[in-house]
């Protein structure tokens, strides 16, 4: 009886020894991913100032653009260019359709 | 014992230290808290200001009137200045100057110069702000000075496309009390709010090198950016009205002018010009008085472009047809103490309304106000819109005169009929006038067609008004102005525009003398033209007004070939084909 007891407890202290290390080996396992996945995401921080400034130069540039187009499509703009090239105003306008009449005076 | 003594000593060293800690600990986390986790913030957390966009306004085809454009905030750490203020603000007040005005004007030159020393030399400033919004072309100006101290920070500034096409309508932005942007006159006024936009803030931890914390603290207030308002304003016909502004105005010697564009049916302002005016990028460099929107700020007596309304009243009241005679043109009007005469001092006995119309015969106008009575007369004055104002979205919009009826005396009824005596804004006559043009309707006149907002967008429905005059009237009269345009010995001749002898155009010409410390000054006037074409189906309707031209008095002469000149280009431009 004696000898039942002690394998049961020797079996017992084998499975408890056995689940507290599969719990350490979790723990230490995790808390080591966190310790790579935190050290990654910190020294992202460096990436995303580099792309942020890269997006505020772009965003700059495109205003800039922008502006420019205004400038170039203004109406004022395009009246002087046209000129410049030649083009003048028209003098006299000649209309292709005309109405239709309502009625028509026939012989 | 000897043991014990060095323990007791050792016992007592680590109990003072462990007291002296505690003591430092609480003068840190309680006596200096809050200058502690101030440090701490700045030391772990950065914060940013994010400034919202000002919304930027837009032509009916959505191309931009005002935008916004890199401006540079130029500012000087008054601590790192190691060269003579005089010189920087030599320096840098010519930079300016040159590069954002025409550089021409010595005085403002000087006067930009001693405003920059000034700054310079705050007594207790470590930062000042030198100047706000300069070009990028002059920030690099100053950079290439390399001057120690100075810095530049990133501010946006408005940016006119079209130069200062519309700056009455448009308005400008200046400061408010706070250093703040804030809208002036026009659209920018009116719908300062909505172009303002929300400054958002930005928390972020970050590491010791200042990088931000990818899995760190962060809050966040998103920006919102202003709203984009698209006006019905066509850039097209903007230009066409401010060219024979500008020609009609140096020909005819006006100390000013403004013509304004409306679609009779929908009340959407398709262009407005007022001279002399000002650029909005630079609207320092001009008088305040030029800031004011003539179109809705300035109120003036309208004189004979008023006897349409007047007589639209008289035949909806069925008191007169267009071939009613008027037995009391053959002479001079007596009422009371006054006499009323024609302009001229011509009469036609027995003119019919039309020919009334067509003579601007005052004493016929008085005829048609003794058939409505001044009640009535009054009453339609108020169905009309006169004397309030007329809803139109631009800021610091006039409400004009019209007498109250108890104070309206047989003389002011009288000269009501032929536009003296009450006093209008040019929107409350268009107003007016399109009711004839529309077939009978109070439209309200309108800028702002669209609002953009983020992804959405939101559009403005026309308010169509309510009936004011039978569709019936309405056309009876058109014909009649028709007559007006054609017929009248008043208007310039129209064959002199070429083409325009193949449509039906409405117009009236005016006249009004300008009052002067209770009476008229006798050589100064206002003349007027306003009409609409093409008659059976008005696309335009068009409001031309001089002040005081030189070279001669009258409307018909100096607005009148403004008015056909604009009438044949608009005609032209939205391909309308001739009816006759």
């Amino acid at each position: 009886m004696k000898n039942i007891e002690k394998e049961n407890k020797k079996k017992y202290f084998k499975k408890t020894k056995l689940f507290a290390s599969l719990i350490a080996i979790c723990i230490l396992s995790l808390s080591i991913i966190q310790i790579i996945v935190t050290n990654h995401g910190i020294s992202s921080g460096d990436n995303v100032t580099k792309l942020e400034e890269e997006k505020d130069r772009l965003l700059e540039e495109n205003d800039k653009l922008e502006t420019q187009i205004a400038k170039f499509t203004s109406i004022k703009n395009i009246k002087e260019q046209a000129k410049k090239i030649g083009f003048i105003e028209a003098s006299s306008i000649v209309y292709l359709s005309t109405p239709l009449p309502v009625a028509l005076n026939t012989r | 014992m000897e043991k014990n003594s060095r323990l007791i000593i050792i016992t007592s060293i680590f109990v003072l230290i462990f007291f002296a800690i505690i003591a430092k600990l609480f003068q840190w986390q309680v006596l200096n808290s809050e200058k502690m986790s101030i440090l701490a913030e700045n030391q772990h957390f950065i914060t940013f200001q994010i400034p919202a966009l000002r919304g930027e306004i837009l032509d009916e085809d959505k191309t931009p009137l005002v935008k916004n454009e890199v401006g540079y905030l130029l500012y000087a750490n008054l601590k790192n200045i190691n060269q003579s203020k005089e010189k920087i603000a030599r320096e840098i007040a010519k930079i300016i100057i040159n590069k954002d005005s025409d550089g021409k004007n010595k005085d403002l030159l000087m006067s930009e110069e001693i405003r920059i020393k000034n700054i310079i030399d705050t007594k207790d400033a470590i930062w000042v702000p030198l100047a706000h919004k300069i070009s990028v072309e002059a920030k690099n100006q100053i950079e290439k000075l390399n001057i120690k101290g100075l810095g530049f920070e990133e501010e946006k500034k408005r940016f006119y496309p079209e130069g200062s096409m519309s700056a009455h309508l448009l308005g400008f932005v200046g400061k408010d009390i706070n250093g703040n942007d804030k809208g002036y006159f026009g659209l920018e006024g009116y719908y300062d709010l909505q172009l303002r936009g929300k400054d958002g803030k930005l928390r972020q931890e970050k590491d010791a090198f200042g990088r931000p914390i990818i899995f760190g603290e962060t809050d966040e207030i998103k920006t919102k950016n202003g709203r984009t308002l698209v006006t019905t304003i066509d850039k097209s016909v903007q230009l066409i009205i401010e060219k024979y502004l500008k020609e009609g105005m140096e020909k005819w010697g006006a100390k000013s002018g403004s013509v304004t564009v409306m679609d009779p049916k929908s009340g959407a302002i398709l262009g407005t010009a007022s001279f002399p005016s000002y650029d909005p990028a630079k609207f320092d460099d001009y008088k305040n008085n030029l800031y004011e929107n003539p179109l809705v700020g300035e109120t003036f007596e309208p004189g004979s472009i008023i006897k349409p309304i007047i007589m639209s009243m008289a035949l909806q009241e069925k008191k007169v047809k267009p071939n009613t005679r008027c037995p009391k043109c053959s002479g001079p009007r007596r009422i009371g103490e006054y006499e009323i005469s024609t302009f001229n001092n011509q009469y036609h006995p027995n003119l019919t309304m039309t020919e009334v119309l067509e003579n601007s015969d005052n004493t016929g106008m008085v005829y048609v106000g003794d058939l409505l009575g001044k009640e009535t007369m009054y009453n339609y004055l108020i169905k009309y819109g006169f004397g309030e104002q007329t809803g139109i979205d631009l800021e610091e919009e006039e409400t004009g005169t019209v007498k109250p009826l108890d104070k309206l005396y047989p003389i002011d009824a009288a000269t009501t009929t032929f536009g003296q005596g009450i006093a209008v804004t040019q929107v409350q006559m268009i107003k007016a006038f399109a009711v004839i043009a529309n077939g009978g309707y109070l439209i309200k006149p309108y800028v702002v067609q669209k609002i953009i907002d983020q992804n959405r967008e939101i559009n403005v429905k026309p308010d169509l008004g309510k009936r004011i005059l039978n569709n019936e009237v309405a056309k009876v009269l058109s014909e009649m102005l028709v007559n007006v345009t054609n017929k009248s010995p008043l208007h310039f001749p129209r064959d002199l525009v070429p083409g325009l002898n193949k449509y039906k155009i409405s117009s009236k010409s005016g006249t009004a003398q300008i009052p002067l410390f209770g009476h008229y000054d006798p050589t100064k006037t206002i003349g007027s033209v306003v009409g609409f074409a093409p008659t059976e189906n008005p696309k335009f309707l068009i409001l031309v007004r001089l002040i005081e031209p030189t070279a001669r008095p009258w409307g018909s002469d100096t607005a009148g070939p403004i008015f056909f000149n604009i009438t044949k280009d608009l005609l032209t431009y939205y391909g309308i084909n001739p009816e006759l």
